[in-house]
């Protein structure tokens, strides 16, 4: 099996649009000298006029991202880290979510957003935060996140090819994962949830570097604890069928998210559980998530995000 | 809303059917939530069904009949008009007192409703939402269930664990040993008060009804089984390549298919106005329950069927594993119902040479019972000899067969207690 690390799958991702859409351009802050290796020679293969690197000026950058898709391109922007498009959050946000709507359904904005996100590599709050919440919460954006190098091709193949605007955020603490990522072009259709591990006392909902935290305790505790551990993949549109269905066989819920607690997207399923699976539950669901406060650098992150001691502490109270 | 159906409830997991005894509840009854609404018996328990909510209640399943669960039994209406509306109205005159005593028995169930609300059964339960809803599904009444969850809280594992041990009753689950006798209380220290409900109440009706609908009466003897004991000997010799140690239960049972085989009417039931007399030998074997204290032990007869065609070896491991299967709860309709013939043995439990005569489980004709062996001073073949003798009684219902088919079983039987080669005949 042919394995990939999961920066390369995305960069896989990026040629083979490239190649099979002429209408597909990136566009970053020096993504043609690839500060993150998923851009790295596509200057050379693909010229200039298709790998755009901008100034530091988010709103600018996004902004001509935003027009060429308007005029029927289709962009793949580039934030380098989440936190950076705050910046431009007025655009990336509302006018970017709304504006199929407010145009009487008639056009489209088929562009994607991407930036690293996330903790691990100590480089504190705008290096790392997570953004997808923030994304969930406004109307007419959809949100995925990979966790493997073969969702990582998947899933951004499909947010490419998708006619909405699509944010995928890819988290650090993955970048050199390796995984089995096939040759041939193939998408992950947004919206789909994937059981990652079955099991049969409790389920874990972990997306990103989590799910691969959620994965080293479910494998802990195998013989006490039969944890069924589901990847959402997809925040917006969110599989619940997935997870109800889980759920009517385990009856517990951790709902495992780095982002923040508040309005998060941990605590969004979580409420749309009660509502449509009450009476499914066994147990409170227990969130598993950063508390609100600024991301701090150095080792005392550590003691913010989640982590597999958090994860089991969690998976243990539910199933008290 | 105007109208809600009610079932027959799943009272159990194994149950299929239940039969509406008798309605405790007149149509068209004002009933409110909690009242006992209708006597309700099933394969193995009475049980007092009691009234999920607050209405008008019209009857639909007639008293005696039997139906699947799920099947509509009665209905609630929220108005008395819309009771009348549904179920036909009656003449001015009768509405007019109807309506009089309705205002009366409302009057008279408001009081009582607000005592209800203010009984600690009302408090609130913490539990959580599917163990509320298992609860709910089978009437289960959670204000009696003991939670294992944090604080208390009573989850899913609770409510099974309760449907499954109590069929379901709420009684039962009600603390059995009442409190201490109280200050005022005559000089009787009171150890326990059990109430007639779930199974306790099941074993009584039946033990009663089988005395108060028969004409049982018993006949005893001692089986000189000092032979018997000797094959025996040599099975269990061979326990590793038989996989199981024979119990002399085993050789019982097959000395009683011996017999039947002679005297067929012993194995009979009487259904409704006939006597059947079967081909198939399905062994009734009383098993005592453990209960959860000193005094909620009880009594099941678990059904081995097709003991006539099995060798005794068979006949033990389906024995054994069925007597386990009873008590573990894990026993199928089919292991619980249709006994043609019963054994009850107090063997190992009374002490030697003790004569029983246990009460019949009807609808069988004949109930076998056995007791512990006695080693004693015989004459065997001319001579005075210390021999093993079992304690055999036969009690039988004299509406079935008469005394002189009853002395043939008995001599069959105790032929192949005694002479255990005629098993094989």
């Amino acid at each position: 099996m042919r394995e990939l690390t999961f920066i390369e799958a995305i960069r896989e991702a990026y040629i083979q649009e490239m190649k099979l859409d002429e209408s597909v351009f990136l566009v970053g802050q020096d993504i043609r000298g690839s500060i993150f290796p998923h851009t790295e020679g596509l200057v050379q293969q693909f010229g200039e006029d298709r790998i755009v690197d901008t100034p530091l000026a988010e709103s600018g950058m996004y902004g001509l991202a935003f027009g060429a898709a308007q005029e029927g391109l289709r962009p793949v922007v580039d934030f380098m880290f989440g936190g950076f498009t705050y910046v431009t959050f007025s655009e990336v946000s509302i006018t970017t979510g709304q504006y199929h709507f407010l145009h009487g359904s008639q056009q489209a904005l088929p562009l994607v957003i991407t930036a690293a996100v996330g903790t691990g590599m100590r480089l504190a709050n705008d290096h790392a935060m997570s953004v997808h919440s923030t994304f969930c919460h406004h109307p007419g954006i959809k949100v995925v996140m990979p966790s493997t190098p073969y969702d990582a091709k998947g899933l951004m193949a499909a947010a490419i090819r998708d006619n909405n605007p699509v944010v995928i955020p890819w988290h650090l603490g993955l970048m050199m994962e390796r995984g089995h990522v096939p040759e041939e072009d193939y998408i992950i259709p947004l919206g789909t949830a994937e059981v990652k591990r079955e099991g049969t006392d409790i389920t874990v909902l972990a997306n990103s570097v989590q799910l691969k935290n959620a994965l080293e305790v479910a494998a802990k505790l195998e013989g006490e604890i039969s944890v069924e551990v589901i990847d959402p993949r997809s925040f917006e549109p969110f599989d619940m069928d997935t997870l109800l269905k889980s759920l009517e066989k385990t009856n517990r819920l951790v709902i495992v998210d780095e982002d923040w607690e508040n309005c998060g997207f941990a605590g969004t399923v979580s409420a749309r559980v009660v509502e449509q699976g009450f009476d499914l539950l066994d147990a409170p669901i227990i969130r598993v998530t950063t508390p609100n406060m600024p991301i701090p650098g150095g080792y005392m992150e550590n003691y913010v995000a989640p982590n597999p001691e958090r994860i089991e502490a969690a998976i243990r109270e539910v199933c008290a | 809303m105007a109208k809600t159906d009610y079932v027959m409830p799943k009272l159990a997991m194994a149950m299929s059917e239940g039969t509406v005894n008798e309605w405790l509840v007149k149509d068209g009854e004002k009933v409110v939530k909690g009242q006992e609404l209708a006597s309700v018996e099933t394969e193995k328990v009475v049980y007092d069904l009691e009234s999920p909510q607050e209405g008008y209640f019209h009857i639909i399943m007639a008293e005696g009949e039997t139906i699947n669960v799920d099947t509509i039994i009665g209905e609630f209406f929220d108005t008395k008009e819309e009771l009348k509306k549904a179920t036909g109205a009656t003449s001015n005159a009768c509405a007019a007192v109807e309506a009089v005593i309705s205002i009366a028995q409302e009057n008279a169930q408001a009081s009582t409703n607000t005592q209800g609300e203010n009984s600690p059964a009302n408090s609130r339960v913490i539990a959580s939402p599917l163990a509320k809803k298992i609860a709910k599904d089978n009437h289960l009444n959670l204000s009696l269930v003991t939670g294992s969850g944090p604080k208390g809280r009573i989850v899913k594992k609770d409510v099974l664990a309760a449907i499954e041990n109590t069929i379901t009753t709420t009684a039962q689950i009600a603390p059995l040993i009442a409190p201490q006798a109280s200050k005022i209380a005559s000089e009787q220290s009171e150890r326990a008060r059990i109430p007639f409900k779930g199974m306790r109440k099941t074993i009584a009706d039946r033990m009663k009804q089988s005395l108060q609908t028969t004409a049982q009466l018993s006949s005893l003897w001692d089986s000189d089984i000092s032979a018997l004991k000797a094959v025996r000997a040599n099975f269990v010799a061979r326990e590793a390549q038989f996989e199981t140690k024979v119990s002399m239960n085993a050789f019982i049972i097959k000395a009683m298919c011996y017999a039947i085989k002679q005297v067929p009417i012993a194995n009979a039931c009487v259904k409704g106005n006939e006597i059947v007399v079967y081909n198939t030998v399905n062994m009734g074997i009383a098993i005592s329950l453990e209960g959860n204290s000193e005094f909620d032990g009880s009594l099941m007869v678990g059904v081995l069927r097709n003991a006539e065609s099995m060798g005794v070896v068979e006949i033990d491991i389906a024995m054994k594993a069925l007597v386990s299967r009873v008590r573990n709860g894990n026993a199928t309709a089919e292991d619980m119902t249709g006994s043609t013939i019963t054994l009850s043995s107090t063997a190992g439990i009374a002490p030697a040479g003790t004569k029983t005569t246990p009460v019949l489980n009807t609808p069988n004709a004949v109930l076998i019972g056995t007791s512990t062996a006695l080693d004693k001073p015989v004459v065997h073949q001319g001579e005075i000899a210390v021999r093993t003798m079992m304690p055999v009684s036969l009690t039988f219902d004299h509406c079935v067969l008469d005394g002189e088919p009853a002395a043939r079983f008995m001599k069959a039987l105790n032929d192949a207690l005694e002479n255990p080669e005629l098993m094989l005949a």
